[in-house]
């Protein structure tokens, strides 16, 4: 845990202003990136890094904004990161690490259905997880409703 | 006379020779209710149930009850688990395919009412039988082993009840 701070400290200096940390509980060596370097940032660890998989990629909603939350390790030197990115509620959009790390491929077409969070350069947006005739929006919004939707009285 | 002393009391023998009279609905009944095979079909943790049920501790082939891998051959479904929105059109499917007089078992919370997802979830049908008609329900989550055979003793005894004129399940709906 303790060397890999160099790990955050490196990508905040090759990624001045896009890149800075954050406190997570459990501590965590864990990253803030703005949209618009998502795809430099993968590049430059997987390439320059040696962070070769992708274990998870979700979406939070996290009310006044929307979250996407990867988790990168290494197999070669044993590192795990977590990155960050937040996106406006309205439109939100980014663009595709799927070529970057495959494994991103049907992560980013589950966060794109259920949180209609706009993959650009993405091939293939078909729903994963719901109906192929689903036509209720993004269930996973929170104040979302739908067909048969019934909230929980208190 | 030996086997048919042991035959079921609807049997009538003949005093002196190798025949039985019996009534036709009966008798069909009878054998309905002894070999409802089932499809071999599960769709959530209540299916895990239905395994061990069918597997050698508690058997259900002692109530002449084996898994048909294709709904053509089956005569009963376990619904076994929780129906999603998705889902809900292939288990319609796979009941219409089954050849009449076909049962339906709802098994669990799930398949009964939407079980532990009724509230707060977008993806579960709150109940199969808003899309297909259901004989038996059993609750649980997941129902042990001795309820799912409880629930299929019921469904026989209803199976021998039935009258030739039941025998359109679209009556029934
Ligand atoms: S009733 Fe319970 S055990 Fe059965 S499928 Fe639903 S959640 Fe699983």
């Amino acid at each position: 845990m303790s060397d890999n701070s160099d790990l955050v400290q490196s990508l905040e200096s090759t990624f001045a202003g896009k890149v800075s940390k954050l406190d997570l509980v459990p501590a965590q060596d864990a990253v803030l990136v703005e949209v618009s370097a998502v795809r430099d940032v993968f590049k430059h660890l997987r390439d320059s890094l040696k962070f070769d998989y992708l274990s998870s990629l979700a979406g939070v909603d996290a009310k006044d904004h929307l979250e996407i939350v990867y988790h990168i390790s290494s197999t070669s030197i044993k590192q795990k990161l977590t990155v960050k990115v937040k996106l406006p509620t309205e439109n939100p959009e980014i663009d595709t690490i799927c070529d970057i790390y495959r494994a991103a491929d049907w992560f980013e077409r589950e966060v794109h259905e259920l949180y209609g969070i706009g993959i650009k350069g993405h091939p293939d947006l078909r729903p994963l997880l719901l109906p192929e005739d689903w036509d209720q929006g993004h269930p996973m919004r929170k104040g979302w409703t739908g067909r048969d939707f019934i909230v929980k009285p208190e | 006379m030996g086997v048919v002393s042991k035959l079921p009391v609807y049997f009538e023998p003949i005093p002196g020779g190798g025949l039985v009279t019996a009534k036709l609905e009966q008798v069909l009944d009878w054998g309905r209710a002894s070999s409802l095979w089932y499809m071999l079909f599960g769709l959530a943790c209540c299916a895990i149930e239905m395994m061990c049920t069918g597997a050698s501790r508690y058997d259900l082939d002692r109530l002449g009850m084996i898994f048909r891998a294709s709904p053509r051959q089956s005569d009963l479904m376990f619904v076994s688990g929780t129906v999603t929105h998705k889902m809900a059109p292939r288990v319609k499917l796979l009941y219409e395919q089954m050849a009449e007089p076909r049962y339906v078992i709802a098994m669990g919370g799930c398949a009964t009412r939407g079980g532990p997802f009724y509230y707060d979830s977008y993806s579960v049908l709150k109940g199969v039988d808003l899309i297909i008609p259901v004989d038996v329900y059993i609750p649980g989550c997941p129902p042990r082993p001795e309820s799912l055979l409880e629930g299929c003793l019921k469904l026989s005894e209803k199976v021998k009840k039935e009258k030739l004129s039941d025998w359109s399940r679209d009556v029934r709906q």
